[in-house]
């Protein structure tokens, strides 16, 4: 069984307790305005094309069956809307300026390079993330791979948006000792507006699943003019307050992320918010508190 | 004592640049050297140890001194380097006499020198006898090296008074009759026999041996008796470690401090105090055990955060178990500590002599290249590792001449003094006299080695991209004309430090076959040579400029990579990856010592779980037999900023190879070193 892989990312320390390997799966359910990884949304193997190695080869260009690749007055522009991701232009640039997105990985060798680490994990408290876009619409994948690592005692948790049908999360709960869960809005209305999905099977999910006696930590993205409003963050707030297994919530700063969407030639669909300032998230993790709920910030 | 360190700093930074010796005091340099001639002119059969003690015992008794009242450690001296002239005028007489029938080396390949900064003396029983003991039991023996003894320890307790006199009520006075009672004594002690040590020796990176061990009973006895309080230890402590800066103005390699495994409060109080006043020029050796409190490596740990970095951390256990592998007794191997930068030796009962010979195995890569073409990877693989087998030949015999001379250009009655070997035998240091007589071997370069043969065994061999013969050309060209051959050897082939076996496997060849090599050969002093795997900036400076084009991409000329990590930039898969690879060497072959640099981003190691995230770097290190670990905590942004405006940035250091310095004070190209590998992080 293969996975279709965005990254691997070690030494990963904000995925989960530990230092942990970071495994980021291509595919998304929702498509936040603020995502910040744009590369990752898409189901399909996509190139990125990262500006600042570019030489100005043209070695690109003479592979590209399809001509991707132009350059004009010595810009080097790309068609990506031509692009049909063969990957034969990532090979040929020898400076690494063209990144395959979506690459196919067995879950062998997920295993294998995930177990390569585990004396940092049995140091540190840490384990395996798999995170993406959303990991769970490749729940059987995932399943497979935390099957192995946790017969070598590794610890597992999955980083989701909960944007997925019920049935994928008995899959991987087996398998799972630790779920991180975002949770965007309680309004679905305004979550639909700025996610592209509805919240009601989030909810709904984070309700069945915090039953199952799994350790949860919810992430918000604090997001000014979408959810780092206090009446949001109360709300927020009072929600998690009536569910169990909640060990704590991290609030996760908005960040620009602009480079990355020229990276793969897609408009930047977040308007122009300055990131919230260290007050602004001070104040958020406190309203939080007050609903009795242990908050911490990254 | 008043607290006023802080208000003072600047001056007593600034206290060496330009000393107020009294004239009245002593004599001018030029009475000094007409004295000398007229001495030398009058015994021209005196043995050199003899000269020696002589001149150190009239620098001691008729040079210049000053006195600062508001320094609490006298020490200043006006000796001209008296000492170290004479040293290297037979220095280049005796090489001369030694060498000058030989063929030229080949440049670069190897170098081999007189290496008398690399000790440590005996600290314990400097504290234990004082100046006058060390005198006294040497003066109860005849002959000559008793005699060379006793004259120096003479003249040290003539200059102790000779201080004292200005300084009324200060902690000299009673050094002159008897061993340091007090915390206060017991550094001053330190602080005058390191000056003096220097004064014998010239600058060196000779251990300043134990701290928390040596110091504690003064300090716990002090406070016993309600003689200090712990904040006026630690206020003592920022003026002891200041002098070492002030002395260099952290320009130079930095002075060894070893602390634990045992841990008290000296060790707290040590780093709390180098963290209040971030001094550069410290260089702090950790000996960690699991059996430590917790507490103690987060402690380290959080220092490292705060950019005071000056720390290097040893895998005790795993130290200790080498060294009796190679050579020493259990007991003796307990009390190792650490010489110059990463090298374990001996506290007090070794001569280890550590920057004596290196190899550059970068070089023995261009040279199998020049020498002939080879049909597989294999017979190329055999013919670097004999053409290493006879530059460490040639090397080692080069080294044993040299160490041959020792006794004539420098001997040392005030380290041999400390020793209690030396006492026994009645044989200064530079004639064996320590109980442990060791000569250090560095290999450096490994990376580079490594990095060069694998693009050689992928391209040339394995995937047949370009023949041997156009590679040799390419380098022939410093890659001029040839750059998509050497992207591809950059960017395609992977390379050390990312955890691939196939790359890590020629490490790991080259390793097993340098360890036991240098670790057979004998020395000249009766032992043997040990092998390190490490290479400081300097020697990656010194060899790289002779190291012509190499089959990684790297150009003539250009810097070697340090220590044993990835090239820059090269280390694509992250720290992780690093140790995993460089854990794959046996390194317990390595008696001489090896470190891996660790580079991180601030993004990793903030807040409580930054802390934790070190330490779990260290302990994973450890736990896969890492021998010893040191940090760089860098955001590439800040770098670049600091590079363009150095004056924003007073203060941050940089661990350099197994030392700190100001990022200011680096060369740019160095600058640039350290920002291309944050860059990647």
């Amino acid at each position: 069984m293969e996975g279709r892989i965005l990254d691997i990312k070690r030494l990963s320390v904000h995925d989960g307790p530990g230092i942990r390997t970071t495994i980021f799966l291509k595919g998304c359910s929702l498509c936040c305005r603020w995502c910040h990884n744009p590369e990752s949304v898409s189901p399909k193997p996509e190139i990125g094309f990262l500006k600042k190695k570019c030489i100005g080869c043209g070695k690109c260009a003479k592979v590209c069956p399809v001509g991707v690749h132009v350059f004009h007055d010595g810009t080097h522009v790309l068609n990506h809307e031509l692009c049909t991701a063969c990957g034969k232009c990532v090979k040929a640039c020898l400076v690494d300026a063209l990144e395959f997105y979506g690459r196919e990985m067995s879950v062998e060798e997920a295993f294998a390079a995930v177990l390569e680490d585990k004396t940092f994990y049995a140091q540190s408290g840490g384990g395996c993330t798999i995170s993406g876009g959303e990991p769970l619409l490749q729940a059987e994948f995932c399943a497979e791979v935390f099957k192995r690592l946790r017969n070598e005692g590794i610890h597992c948790a999955i980083d989701t948006s909960g944007a997925v049908k019920w049935e994928s999360f008995k899959t991987i709960l087996p398998y799972t000792d630790m779920f991180l869960y975002d949770v965007k809005h309680t309004n679905d209305k305004l979550h639909r507006e700025h996610t592209g999905g509805s919240n009601r099977g989030i909810l709904d999910n984070l309700k069945r699943l915090s039953e199952c006696g799994i350790p949860i930590e919810i992430r918000i993205p604090t997001i000014p003019g979408f959810n780092a409003d206090e009446e949001s963050l109360a709300a927020t707030g009072e929600l998690l307050s009536g569910l169990s297994n909640i060990v704590r919530v991290r609030l996760l700063p908005y960040h620009l992320a602009r480079s990355k969407y020229e990276t793969i030639g897609h408009p930047d669909t977040m308007p122009d918010v300055p990131p919230p300032d260290a007050a602004a998230m001070a104040n958020a993790a406190e309203i939080l508190r007050q609903s009795g709920i242990d908050t911490v910030m990254s | 004592m008043p607290n006023v360190f802080a208000s003072i700093r600047q001056q007593l930074e600034r206290q060496y640049l330009d000393v107020k010796y009294d004239p009245n005091s002593g004599w001018a340099k030029e009475e000094l050297q007409a004295e000398l001639e007229k001495h030398r002119a009058d015994n021209p059969e005196d043995p050199r140890i003899m000269t020696r003690a002589w001149l150190f015992h009239l620098l001691c008794s008729k040079a210049r001194i000053a006195v600062e009242p508001d320094d609490y450690f006298a020490d200043k001296l006006e000796h001209h380097n008296l000492l170290i002239t004479l040293r290297e005028e037979w220095r280049r007489e005796e090489e001369r006499k030694e060498f000058k029938n030989d063929p030229p080396s080949i440049p670069g390949a190897w170098s081999a020198i007189l290496d008398v900064g690399h000790t440590c003396p005996d600290w314990r029983n400097l504290l234990k006898y004082g100046f006058a003991g060390l005198r006294d039991r040497a003066a109860t023996r005849s002959g000559v090296f008793y005699q060379a003894v006793t004259m120096v320890y003479d003249a040290v307790i003539i200059l102790i008074k000779r201080f004292a006199a200005g300084l009324p009520n200060s902690a000299i006075a009673a050094l002159a009759e008897r061993p340091p009672q007090t915390f206060h004594e017991a550094l001053q002690l330190a602080y005058l026999y390191h000056e003096l040590q220097e004064m014998e020796d010239g600058y060196s990176v000779r251990s300043m041996g134990r701290f928390d061990q040596l110091y504690y009973s003064f300090y716990a006895n002090d406070l016993k008796a309600g003689r200090l309080t712990r904040d006026q230890a630690k206020e003592l402590l920022k003026y002891f470690w200041i002098k070492f800066f002030a002395k260099t103005q952290g320009k130079l390699n930095g002075k060894p401090f070893l602390f634990g495994p045992d841990v008290n409060e000296i060790t707290y109080l040590a780093f709390e105090s180098y963290k209040d006043i971030q001094c550069v020029e410290l260089k702090f050796h950790v000996r960690f055990t699991e059996r430590q409190p917790k507490k103690f490596l987060e402690m380290i740990a959080d220092c490292i955060q705060a950019g005071c970095n000056s720390i290097q951390i040893f895998n005790n256990d795993r130290q200790v178990e080498m060294l009796c592998k190679h050579g020493r007794s259990p007991e003796d191997a307990h009390d190792y500590i650490i010489i110059g930068c990463s090298e374990p030796s001996i506290m007090g009962r070794e001569m280890n002599w550590s920057g004596a010979a290196a190899l550059n195995l970068a070089k023995a890569v261009e040279l199998v290249l020049a020498s002939s073409d080879y049909a597989s990877f294999d017979e190329l693989m055999e013919a670097y590792i004999k053409t290493l087998d006879s530059l460490i030949a040639i090397s080692a015999d080069w080294t044993r001449r040299e160490e041959r001379l020792w006794p004539k250009v420098n001997p040392s009655p005030l380290l041999s003094g400390t020793m209690d070997s030396c006492l026994e035998r009645g044989l200064d240091v530079s004639q064996a006299g320590a109980k442990y007589n060791v000569t250090g071997y560095t290999a450096v370069g490994l990376t580079d080695a490594v990095d060069s043969l694998a693009v050689i065994k992928q391209l040339v061999y394995d995937e047949k991209c370009c023949t041997l013969a156009e590679l040799k050309a390419a380098l022939a060209a410093n890659w001029n004309g040839f750059e998509e051959l050497r992207l591809t050897a950059m960017n395609r082939v992977p390379k050390w430090g990312n955890n691939d076996d196939h790359v890590d496997g020629i490490a790991v060849k080259i390793t097993n076959f340098l360890g036991p090599r240098i670790n057979n050969e004998p020395n000249a002093r009766g032992g043997v040579f040990h092998a390190a795997l490490y290479g400081i900036i300097d020697a990656a400076r010194k060899f790289g400029k002779l190291t012509g084009a190499l089959p990684d991409g790297r150009l003539a000329g250009e810097y070697l990579t340090m220590n044993t990590g990835a090239a820059i930039g090269m280390d694509k898969n992250g720290v992780t990856s690093l140790i995993n690879s460089v854990t794959k060497i046996n390194l317990a072959q390595f008696p001489m010592g090896t470190v891996l640099d660790i580079m991180l981003h601030p993004s990793v190691t903030r807040g409580q779980e930054g802390i934790e995230t070190i330490c779990a770097i260290i302990r994973s290190h450890f736990a896969q037999g890492g021998m010893a670990i040191q940090f760089n905590i860098f955001d590439a942004g800040i770098l670049r900023d600091a590079k363009r405006h150095p004056e924003k940035y007073a203060n941050l250091q940089v661990r350099v190879s197994g030392w700190n310095v100001r990022f200011a004070d680096l060369a740019p190209q160095e600058q640039d070193i350290f920002i291309a590998k944050a860059e990647v992080v």
